[in-house]
């Protein structure tokens, strides 16, 4: 049974009837008139029972032939005593592992939702629980968002039994937990807590807890909607939450003792605590050669920096100090920046705008109508607005650089989005000096993110040698292999 | 008292590096008194000298006593006493803020936006710095040992560029003038160190080797600023007593590849170390008014320091004779003589006679 979390029931557990007309009157007061609520009775033994649950949320075959049909055959004579009766049913007759037996209608009614089978027998103040659950499902695929070369081609899917099953199979270890909470007064989704229980530290864990128990939702719908709770407190661009959809990622992350919140109904598990280093990491990077995964490191880490710093740098150099540019290069901006309209501030903004409609265009549209959206951006934007002599061109290869660059770090484009936009400003405000004031107050920002008392630039800052073996760089896999990250050892600062 | 993470020593020690270094990137020539260029160059290795001995008496101190600060030391012996030394405290790094306030204005107001107003920029300057001192002491040092990376980039690429341009005749013959100037720039050198005083003030904040990490520091102090002296009178000569602040100076002449300007982007690193400056003042001024008075306003103090300093520093600013006069070499020493040098020696004194103290965390 899952413990509830994010609601509180201060009312006292309703016990099971010994009435079966008064239990089936209950459940169906909570249910009303929902139509897809199924009730069954039937005569068990010469005893009036019945069997409740929602319509498609169950599995026909499973019901019958693992629950009805047995009870139909094995109920034996009218002599048996109810409580007999509901024994020998529960225990000999229906052949079901995943069965509980229940003493609360509450929790008989959060079972119904939950799609499993309600027994119930008159004159029996229990009932039994048939995990009979088989409802639509979206098949186990390759991961959209994290799209790897080498790893496996397996992702997350929305039912999170079916993801820890996927966990489960890369992870052969007892020491692999999973605790199940639920979350939303109304959803009552369910959330299920993985950890190595020989790995993860004990404070990290009952931090998760607590803060999972303070979500006030009233629905959940998302990883997204859990996150803001285990994020820390500092006001931040940056989280230090991660999520993730690959099975292969998150039990590398469960191994350095992380915890990880799986959400009924999403594709995507949410890992505490999450490093600012962690972003420019992909499982390829494992997969690959050293040389070529460090290379990539390091590519990555200076995408960020352009896509963060180099609108603004170009604002900034074009309207502060132009001095600073070769002379032909200088000659050439200022021939294509004197054919426009707009000060390069307002230009550069602009197209910042334009550039983030089009992107968001080409996420919400459907694929075929995505696809035109593309080519008329590209072209009508891109090519007819430099023809026009509304955009300088130079603008447009930095836009559409920065553009590839936030590609590279899917998982940080939404700060990388903002803070563009704010360095173009601090830039075309107060030039170079307002781009550095802006970084070292992001750094600053960045410094005070400690996500579960961890320092979200470790191991930059604090700095630790022997964690850069796997943090810029990637150094092999004989020397990675001698030293396992451990969330124990990055716990703290000090 | 001492409320608060630890932070690593590399980290503390960065913090100390930058804001030292903001005093020798934005030292002007009115300044130097008439010192030979030669001169302060050797002055600048006899200043490293000088900083580890007047750093002893603090180090005395906590090899004593661990844990606890300087005024936690000297309440043991009487409470009136620590509230007067924590008084003389916020009056130092209120001098310090502002002299740094008003460095950074005349700075700003030559080189940065010579043209405009900057009123506008320094008080955004501050701003930010208010709330990097709101942050704590944590998330400035994991800034500032980043920040040391950069900025030590940023001096070695300049000092790279610019060793070709040294002219060896621009090097007066050393001690031309008798020792008498080379021991007046080392102790004014040494003077405007006053990052010594935070030594006494947060050391038991530091975790790791403080004292590895304080000859490392005090070295790589002596080291960068002997190296831009060098550079700076190798490469300007005769011609850098005439600039009022003579590394930009010599940041307008570097090149490197294709980028024959390099100033604008050097100025902008150096803003980098104001900022610093700055805010680390601002947080310890904030610890040492919420040491004396009550924890509970404890960001209303820092706000109130920010626009104290801010407002002087601003008026002072844009009066150099009044700037000149709050730097005067004599009045530096004195001050950093009773706050780096006595004041640690007398809590010595009141150690050695009143017993170990207690352990702010024992106390009730």
């Amino acid at each position: 049974m899952s413990s509830p979390v994010g609601k509180e029931n201060p009312n006292p557990m309703t016990g099971i009837n010994v009435s079966l007309e008064e239990n089936i009157l209950y459940i169906k007061g909570e249910f009303g008139s929902s139509a897809d609520i199924v009730i069954k009775r039937m005569t068990a033994g010469g005893t009036d029972t019945a069997f409740i649950c929602l319509d498609g949320m169950c599995g026909s075959l499973q019901m019958i032939n693992g629950v009805i049909n047995p009870v139909i055959r094995g109920s034996g004579s009218a002599d048996n005593a109810p409580n007999t009766l509901f024994n020998r049913l529960c225990g000999e007759v229906i052949p079901f592992n995943d069965a509980k037996r229940l003493l609360f209608l509450e929790e008989a009614v959060e079972s119904i939702i939950n799609g499993f089978l309600i027994m119930l027998v008159d004159g029996v103040s229990e009932c039994a629980a048939y995990s009979v659950q088989d409802f639509p499902k979206y098949p186990v695929s390759e991961p959209t968002t994290e799209v790897q070369e080498r790893g496996a081609k397996e992702g997350f899917v929305d039912f999170y039994k079916d993801n820890v099953t996927l966990i489960r199979r890369r992870l052969k270890s007892p020491s692999l937990r999973v605790e199940l909470l639920t979350a939303g007064a109304s959803s009552n989704t369910t959330l299920a807590l993985c950890y190595m229980a020989d790995r993860t530290p004990e404070k990290l864990l009952e931090d998760v807890k607590s803060r999972l128990s303070k979500v006030t939702l009233d629905i959940v719908s998302g990883a997204g909607m859990i996150q803001p709770f285990l994020e820390p407190e500092t006001l931040s661009l940056f989280t230090g939450v991660g999520i993730t959809e690959r099975p292969d990622t998150l039990c590398s992350k469960l191994a350095e003792g992380k915890v990880c919140v799986f959400i009924d109904g999403t594709p995507h598990a949410i890992i505490v605590p999450y490093l600012f280093i962690e972003n420019f990491h992909s499982l390829d990077d494992y997969l690959n050669r050293p040389y070529y995964s460090s290379f990539m490191r390091i590519i990555k880490l200076a995408s960020f920096f352009i896509g963060v710093f180099l609108p603004g740098a170009y604002v900034a150099v074009g309207v502060f100090h132009p001095e600073m540019y070769p002379t032909n290069m200088l000659y050439d901006i200022a021939v294509a920046q004197s054919k426009t309209p707009f000060p390069i501030l307002m230009e550069a903004v602009l197209i910042q705008f334009i550039y983030e409609i089009v992107r968001e265009a080409g996420l919400r549209m459907p694929k075929a109508v995505g696809q035109a959206v593309s080519i008329v951006s590209a072209l009508v934007i891109g090519d007819a607005a430099v023809r026009a002599g509304l955009i300088a061109a130079p603008m447009l290869i930095i836009v559409a650089l920065t553009a590839i660059t936030s590609a590279v770090i899917p998982y940080l484009h939404l700060p990388i989005s903002v803070l563009r936009i704010f360095f173009i400003a601090a830039g075309g405000f107060f030039g170079l000096f307002g781009i550095m004031l802006g970084a070292a107050i992001l750094l600053i920002n960045m410094a005070s993110v400690s996500p579960f008392g961890v320092s979200y630039l470790s191991p930059l800052s604090p700095f630790d040698m022997g964690a850069v073996r796997d943090s810029f760089i990637r150094a092999g896999w004989r020397r990675l292999g001698k030293r396992r990250a451990n969330a124990n050892k990055f716990y703290g600062s000090e | 008292m001492l409320a608060g993470k630890k932070i690593d020593s590399i980290q503390f020690y960065s913090l100390l590096f930058l804001s030292r270094l903001f005093t020798t990137i934005t030292f002007l020539e009115g300044l130097r008194g008439g010192i030979g260029g030669t001169d302060m160059v050797i002055g600048s290795v006899l200043s490293a000298v000088l900083l580890f001995i007047s750093a002893m008496p603090v180090f005395l101190l906590f090899r004593r006593e661990t844990g606890v600060n300087i005024l936690d030391i000297i309440s043991v012996r009487s409470r009136a006493f620590s509230k007067i030394a924590a008084a003389l405290y916020i009056l130092l790094f209120l001098y310090t803020s502002v002299e740094a306030g008003a460095r950074f204005g005349l700075f700003a107001g030559e080189v940065i936006f010579p043209e405009n107003n900057i009123m506008v920029f320094t008080l955004m300057v501050f701003a930010l710095a208010v709330y990097a001192a709101y942050k704590g002491l944590e998330p400035l040092g994991r800034t500032g040992f980043i920040l040391f990376w950069a900025v030590s980039a940023a001096l070695l690429l300049l000092v790279l560029t610019l060793i070709s341009k040294i002219d060896p005749l621009n090097f007066t013959p050393p001690f031309y003038n008798g020792p008498a100037p080379v021991i007046k720039s080392s102790f004014y050198s040494a003077a405007g160190t006053f990052e010594v005083c935070i030594l006494s003030l947060l050391l038991p904040r530091v975790s790791g080797n403080a004292k590895k990490g304080f000859i490392w520091w005090v070295t790589g102090i002596g080291t960068a600023v002997t190296a831009l002296m060098t550079v700076f009178v190798g490469v300007l000569g005769e011609f850098g007593n005439v600039k009022s602040f003579g590394f930009y100076s010599l940041a307008v002449l570097a090149e490197f590849s294709i980028f024959q300007r390099l100033d604008a982007l050097q100025a902008a690193v150096w803003i980098l170390l104001a900022f610093i400056k700055i805010s680390f003042t601002l947080y310890i001024l904030d610890y040492l008014i919420c040491y004396l008075f009550s924890k509970k306003r404890k960001y209303a103090y820092i706000i109130a320091s920010a626009a104290a300093t801010f407002i002087i520093s601003s008026y002072i600013s844009k009066n150099m004779s009044l700037f000149m006069l709050i730097s005067n070499a004599l009045f530096v020493e004195i001050m950093y003589v009773v706050m780096a040098v006595v004041l640690p020696i007398f809590a010595l004194l009141v150690n050695c006679r009143g017993g170990p103290c207690a352990h702010p965390a024992n106390r009730s």
